[in-house]
């Protein structure tokens, strides 16, 4: 039985460990495929999305009720995710300065394709051209992007998890649409 | 490589659409209380680093301030007894040149 959002929350404050996993069972699908829309690794994704359970429950006593649970976790998992990208860009950018420093030849590769689990067969490789085409959007383009097409949220629920107008939203998308046709067409 | 047509281009965008939702391991929820225990312990044993940057920041600024307090307060005081020693060096000398005790006298 699912226990309702309110109660949720009120045991999570608790931190009632049943209302923790109740918590993760309801929410790991969707953090887990918002955080792989964005950083494209599924090994990655995953260690992210962890990430993202832990900082939900030591923040919950912050959580302000004027914002659905799914909208904040959202926010988390969709923050959590682009700070990796930037320290994994701030990591690569550096690498080669740093292997002259010291004996490790760590270095940060990007992955060649990335296949999405749940894209089926005959679209595999349309969807490897737009994975790639999506990382060379704006953040706000490429967000709006994978809550509407690959989260399935409306307009009006994207625009509460990133915190803006449906405005905002509908232009992030047509932009979006349009950077991607370039791209993709100059493929 | 052969030209992509509009239509094409539209498919390529619209191939998301309708994804199948992807599921993480399923050790997912074994391996996040794993992590948390992990980073419980590390939390206990490392006290001094779990300072924040901030704190840090800020406290190594007051170390800096006080040292440089005292450095200017030390540097003032040895101005003030150079200063002294000169003052009195030269009242001594006008004690004797007023009694003529630097003149040299045949006695």
């Amino acid at each position: 039985m699912i226990l309702s959002e309110t109660k949720l929350i009120k045991d999570l404050q608790q931190k009632s460990e049943s209302a923790f996993k109740e918590l993760v069972n309801s929410y790991q699908k969707m953090v887990y495929n918002t955080v792989l829309g964005i950083v494209q690794q599924e090994l990655e994704a995953e260690d992210i999305a962890q990430e993202v359970f832990i900082q939900v429950f030591m923040s919950i006593d912050g959580f302000r009720e004027d914002a659905k649970l799914s909208t904040w976790i959202y926010r988390i998992a969709i923050t959590k995710a682009l700070d990796w990208e930037r320290k994994k860009k701030t990591k690569k950018r550096f690498g080669k300065i740093l292997s002259f420093f010291s004996n490790d030849d760590e270095q940060v590769y990007d992955a060649v394709d990335f296949n999405h689990p749940g894209i089926q067969l005959e679209k595999k490789e349309q969807a490897n051209l737009l994975f790639k085409a999506l990382n060379k959007l704006p953040d706000n383009q490429r967000i709006a992007f994978i809550l509407i097409k690959m989260e399935g949220l409306n307009y009006h629920e994207t625009s509460e998890v990133m915190n803006t107008s449906l405005k905002a939203i509908e232009a992030y998308m047509h932009r979006a649409k349009i950077n991607l046709q370039k791209t993709i067409g100059n493929q | 490589m052969k030209k992509l047509y509009s239509e094409e281009i539209d498919q390529i965008i619209d191939s998301v659409e309708g994804i199948e939702q992807a599921s993480p391991s399923a050790f997912f929820y074994n391996k996040l209380m794993h992590k948390m225990q992990q980073k419980a312990m590390q939390k206990q044993s490392s006290f001094i680093f779990q300072f924040k940057p901030k704190l840090v920041i800020a406290s190594l600024s007051l170390l800096i301030i006080m040292n440089a307090f005292m450095l200017i307060k030390q540097t003032v005081q040895s101005h003030k007894t150079i200063a002294h020693n000169v003052v009195s060096a030269n009242s001594s000398y006008d004690f004797s040149e007023d009694y003529q005790l630097n003149t040299t006298t045949n006695y």
